[in-house]
């Protein structure tokens, strides 16, 4: 089996690991297929999106036996997230790849960072 | 005064989030599910106020809210992956038949591992990940 096969299968694997554990990998298959792959932008988002569906279908077959999911919220955000979605595909057109990249990029930093710097309980107890 | 009435689930700012997390998805291929994981907690009121919010589930611990978020961006991905063919951007078959195998056991370990890390590991693994990629994106 060549290299590359192996590779992308040991990423999907780790992807679909942090899919499983409920926020859609952050794009990392995205990174994989375009830095490493060589898949352009829009073929790699698209790639993911399949690849979201097996991953995070497989997973939610188990959340639904012991995780507390509330159906009528989840339909109702479902509803409002599909126009967005349809809105955000057509814009994908229009928008240069660059420009798309750095826009990933920097929603990726702007989310992640406040977590990562929060300083847990456990050290807030420790200098008080 | 009854609390519950004080604080109703805020229907207009679900909305607004679940319209934010589709366009993320639909225009960036990911990462709607962190906008709702995100948003989510910080929506519902404490469950002592409101006491309705326990039966929907939103203000139970954040393995819920993960869950709930993969819930919902899974027919939001299949919607975002219709319109993208629709566009005309295909993907390769041979690579999703390749992806089939990983991505279901993978997505199975992760929904176990879910019940089983602890939730500042769970909150710190994905910020560093999340902030990583998000640097080498735009550098």
């Amino acid at each position: 089996m060549p290299t590359s096969v192996l590779l992308t299968v040991l990423a999907a694997f780790l992807s679909a690991v942090l899919s499983g554990l409920g926020i859609g990998s952050a794009g990392i298959f995205v990174l994989y297929l375009t830095l490493v792959a060589g898949y352009a932008q829009p073929e790699a988002q698209a790639i993911n999106l399949l690849f979201f569906l097996l991953s995070a279908g497989a997973a939610l077959l188990l959340h639904i036996r012991s995780r507390k999911i509330p159906v009528r919220v989840v339909l109702f955000l479902v509803a409002c997230a599909i126009p967005g979605a349809l809105a955000g595909s057509y814009l994908v057109r229009i928008l240069n790849a660059g420009l798309l990249r750095k826009l990933f990029g920097g929603m990726l930093v702007v989310t992640g960072l406040p977590s990562l710097l929060a300083r847990g309980k456990r050290a807030r107890k420790r200098e008080e | 005064m009854n609390p519950t009435a004080r604080h109703p689930l805020p229907w207009l700012l679900l909305a607004l989030a679940g319209f934010g997390a589709g366009l993320l998805n639909g225009l960036l291929g990911a990462a709607g599910g962190i906008l709702l994981v995100a948003i989510l907690p910080r929506l519902t009121p404490p469950a002592r106020l409101y006491p309705p919010a326990v039966r929907l589930g939103l203000y139970h611990e954040r393995r819920d809210v993960l869950a709930t978020a993969l819930a919902v961006m899974l027919p939001v991905s299949g919607v975002s992956g219709v319109f993208y063919w629709l566009n005309g951007i295909r993907t390769s078959p041979s690579l999703l038949l390749l992806l089939v195998l990983p991505a279901a056991l993978g997505g199975l370990l992760g929904a176990k591992l879910l019940g089983k890390l602890p939730d500042r590991v769970l909150k710190k693994l994905f910020a560093a990940l999340v902030v990583a990629s998000g640097v080498r994106m735009i550098l």
